[in-house]
């Protein structure tokens, strides 16, 4: 009897070993495996970090040349010092993995549709989705084009194993604690990982279109109404680099050949967010109060804990620089050295085309290119999927690309699939190093995709921009909407040559700016389309064509301005429309006196952005009682804006499922009573309405930041938005030795128990910065937390 | 006496190999220990349980410096003070059941 009690309880026992050893799902909410993880010397309990008492760490590697230091200041900033470029960057590796591996780890996932493998299951149809749209298979193809450039490759490959260096040496204990509470280990890295980083960054900031949405439009509305709901150039937009050009389009401006297709479903696939982008400016020394020029540059990204950026320093015997960058890729992306300072905004070009397949056979296996027949081939993509078995999708590829959505005749063209014709991954390498801008505009000569609006000043009183990509030579409308399949001279026809990219070096008005708007007017030789912001442009150049004696003091409070064109330009109209029975509301007194301000206290700011939307979705209800079925693009605000202006009879604003004929102050005075009616008595202020937080990047609410309370808008200068917005701001004074101010939401490190982890989340959120100086010795750096010494 | 110095045996096996092995060890230290122990299945339950519980207990409070306390409680919902005991608790209750199952495995009737 007593045995058999005891054979029961060490079965209980070993029961209770199995559950407490492995993860759990109880309804949706995974458990992690309780025994692994709370284990005192291997789980999470080992990822406790002190705030103060860190150690100074000695290794050794075969892979550098000489004695590498990496000094930590008072706020975890690694000052590398090596005696070459090659040591420093298999330094960076070595860091950027040492504090934000399991970043490194998911962003490399995500591309390649490796998540189910971590997350399980609900992640299958994402990752089956990313795989469809060919990021891997882009990433393949990047690598095959950097080993075309040997010395450039070899930076990545110190990266790389800078970064193995770090994670060969973890035992199970020292991984990071997200390791531990989803059961998974890091894995070797290569240099596809950081062309899939790479790829992820492309599929954000070059990931839009809309073809299917664009051809669907034209087919409802037919090609003059189409005209008046999506019209392409704002009139009243100031491009990134405004006309006259002086150079010719050497082809015939033909027009683009277009497919007459029947309304056909969107294909899902994620999307970035729409208010992906960034603003820089560049003032010449004429116009600041030092006399020498200042740079600022604020990335608008999803703001995640850790955040997207890592603040660095490198030093060689060559060059003094730092800024930021992305960890996974070698290079400082945003920064300055002892010469010059640069920074990126993205361009919105669409550089992602759907072509129409002609099938030959039921099986889809063959189809019609130039008279001829021709084979997909295919691509196994075979996904793993924890605690399942693995899933296999045979992706097909055809001459334009892959067959993204099985159910549908369309392949994509899209550049990110290109191998770059350059040397485009030292770009943030060899950028760092310049001392002049002729240095680096070569340096940064080969960047390919994703495009971007490169910023530089320098202290020899030059500032520049310029539209850095490889920008496809369209026909005109060439890609907006769905492209014909059948001939192969319906791709692009070539590539604008790289100098007569948008670009120009010390204007007289002694300023250059970029906000994600239009590159260039309409007059620009070259075709092309996009998604732009209609605002934020405008704004950056009417402040900055006003201001004098400029000081790093006023760029910084720039950066924080929440003032908004749309609201300036609407509310007035929308005030006068409105009828005359609701003047007396208590929202209209409000709004009355507002200053088109998104403060985070403005209540005005809250009526405005809900009446809006409600009167933009009212005018447009062709479009936006259509959108559950029909996938249709949304209609541009400037478009409402500008109708309001000049067209208050348009018939778009009749209602249409409505007898009556409704007119545009019909329109807005409803919007006005349904805003009120949503909002109600107990109005909040925008900061609520606008509920910003920072998620951790596998959104557990523990390593999560919550509490903001922020202005801003997508549209205003402060892009900030929910959870998305200025993931660095940055201003570099170039003096003769220049200095730099500059703040991310977040912290170096990617322990969410490291004292390092959001410690500039508030700061950052009341508009202040860190002062950043160049400190070219180890020994000027004071209070430094601690030193990691590599040796050869 | 005897429950004292299994207590000490677990205890002092526990802290030594947990370092090396898995956190599971606990299992056979325990089942072992009380097998050859010769005392009553409460007695083993109770020196099992305790030995890893303090053991885990004073190791918690070793290696976190105060914020693993705060996240294991966020995502566990639970305080940050229990979250150590619930540690604790978690590995004695493993060590207690086997070092139970270890007395009774033996059929020895001690009473």
């Amino acid at each position: 009897m007593r045995k058999i009690t005891g054979l029961s309880l060490l079965l209980v026992g070993l029961i209770l070993v199995y559950i407490l050893e492995h993860s759990w799902k109880i309804g949706n909410n995974p458990l992690p495996p309780l025994g692994k993880l709370l284990n005192p010397y291997t789980g999470i309990w080992q990822n406790s970090e002190d705030k103060v008492d860190y150690k100074d760490i000695n290794l050794k590697s075969k892979f550098i040349k000489n004695e590498i230091k990496i000094v930590f200041d008072d706020r975890m900033v690694p000052h590398i010092y090596a005696q070459n470029i090659e040591d420093a960057l298999f330094a960076q590796g070595y860091i950027e993995a040492y504090h934000r591996l399991f970043q490194m780890d998911i962003s490399t996932r995500s591309p390649d549709g490796r998540l189910a493998e971590v997350f399980g299951e609900s992640f299958l149809e994402y990752d089956k989705k990313q795989r469809r749209l060919g990021l891997g298979f882009a990433a393949d193809n990047a690598v095959e084009g950097w080993k075309k450039f040997p010395d450039a490759y070899k930076l990545v490959e110190q990266y790389s194993r800078g970064v193995n260096h770090f994670i060969d040496q973890l035992s199970p204990a020292d991984y990071p604690m997200e390791y531990k509470l989803l059961d998974f280990a890091p894995t070797e890295w290569t240099q596809r990982h950081c062309a899939l980083h790479l790829k992820a960054m492309t599929q954000t900031l070059a990931g839009y279109e809309e073809d299917i949405e664009f051809s669907n439009a034209i087919k409802l509305f037919g090609a003059s109404d189409f005209e008046i709901i999506y019209p392409e150039h704002n009139l009243k937009d100031v491009p990134v680099i405004p006309g006259p050009y002086d150079f010719a389009n050497p082809r015939k401006a033909l027009a683009a050949n277009t497919v007459a297709s029947k309304i056909i479903a969107g294909i899902e696939r994620p999307r970035s967010n729409p208010g992906v982008g960034s603003n820089n400016w560049a003032v010449a020394g004429s116009k600041t109060a030092s006399g020498t020029p200042i740079l600022a540059n604020d990335p608008h990204l999803g703001l995640t804990l850790p955040s997207a950026w890592y603040e660095i320093a490198i030093t060689t015997p060559t060059f003094s620089a730092r800024g930021v960058s992305l960890p996974g890729q070698p290079g400082i992306m945003i920064g300055f050295n002892e010469h010059i300072a640069w920074g990126e905004t993205n361009v919105g070009h669409d550089v992602m085309d759907y072509h129409q397949i002609h099938w030959l056979d039921s099986g889809h296996t063959t189809y019609a290119l130039d008279g001829k027949k021709k084979k997909v081939t295919y691509r196994v993509e075979s996904i793993k999927v924890k605690d399942k078995v693995e899933v296999i999708d045979s992706v097909k590829y055809t001459f334009w690309g892959p067959v993204v959505d099985d159910d549908k005749d369309l392949a994509l063209r899209w550049l990110a699939h290109d191998a770059a014709t350059g040397p485009e991954i030292q770009t943030f390498v060899k950028g760092m190093q310049c001392r002049n801008y002729d240095e680096y505009l070569d340096a940064t000569s080969g960047f390919y995709c994703p495009f971007q609006n490169f910023i530089y000043a320098d202290n020899h009183d030059e500032i520049a921009l310029r539209v850095n990509g490889n920008i496809p030579l369209k026909r005109k409308g060439q890609g907006r909407l769905i492209s014909p399949g059948k001939l192969s001279k319906d791709d692009w026809q070539g590539f604008i040559p790289r100098n007569q990219n948008p670009q120009v070096r010390s204007p007289k008005k002694g300023f250059v700016t970029s906000a994600n708007q239009w590159s260039t007017s309409p007059d620009y030789p070259y075709y092309y389309n996009g998604s732009f912001e209609p605002y934020r442009g405008r704004i950056t150049n009417r402040l900055l064509a006003e201001m004098d004696s400029i000081s790093a003091d006023d760029m910084m409070k720039m950066q924080q301005n929440v003032y908004s064109i749309q609201a300036e330009e609407s509310l007035p109209l929308m005030l006068q429309y409105l009828d005359e029975t609701y003047h007396k509301h208590a929202f209209i007194q409000l709004l009355t006196k507002w200053d088109y301000n998104y403060d985070a206290d403005s209540k005005a700011a809250s009526i405005y952005d809900e009446w809006f939307n409600q009167f933009h979705e009212l005018l447009w209800d062709e479009v936006y009682t259509k959108l559950d079925v029909t996938a249709l693009p949304q209609p541009d605000i400037w478009v409402s804006i500008g109708l309001l202006e000049k067209d208050a009879n348009n018939k778009f604003f009749d209602i249409a499922k409505t007898q009556k004929k409704e007119t545009a102050r019909d329109i807005v005075t409803q919007a006005f009573v349904k805003s009120v009616a949503k909002l109600g008595r107990d109005l909040p202020e925008w900061s609520k309405v606008k509920n910003a937080q920072i998620p951790h990047l596998t959104r557990l609410p523990a390593f999560s930041y919550s509490k903001l309370s922020i202005g801003g808008h997508k549209h205003s200068i402060n892009a900030m938005q929910q959870s998305f917005g200025p993931s660095w701001r940055m201003v570099i004074e170039l003096t003769e030795k220049p200095v730099g101010y500059g703040i991310y939401p977040g912290g170096q490190s990617g322990n969410p128990a490291s004292a390092y982890y959001k410690n500039n989340v508030e700061k950052w959120a009341t508009g202040q910065y860190d002062k950043l100086t160049i400190i070219t010795k180890p020994e000027g750096i004071a209070d430094a937390l601690f030193k990691i010494t590599i040796k050869p | 006496m005897k429950t004292i110095s299994t207590f000490l045996i677990i205890a002092a096996a526990t802290l030594l190999l947990s370092i090396y092995l898995p956190w599971w060890v606990i299992a056979p230290i325990s089942l072992a220990a009380c097998y050859f122990a010769q005392l009553s299945w409460a007695k083993s339950f109770f020196a099992s349980f305790l030995a890893v519980f303090l053991v885990w207990l004073g190791s918690v409070y070793f290696f976190d410096y105060g914020t693993i306390r705060n996240i294991v409680g966020d995502l566990f919902s639970m305080t940050a003070d229990a979250t150590p005991f619930f540690t604790a608790a978690l590995g004695g209750l493993v060590s207690g059941i086997f070092g139970a199952a270890g007395t009774l495995l033996k059929s020895i009737d001690i009473g």
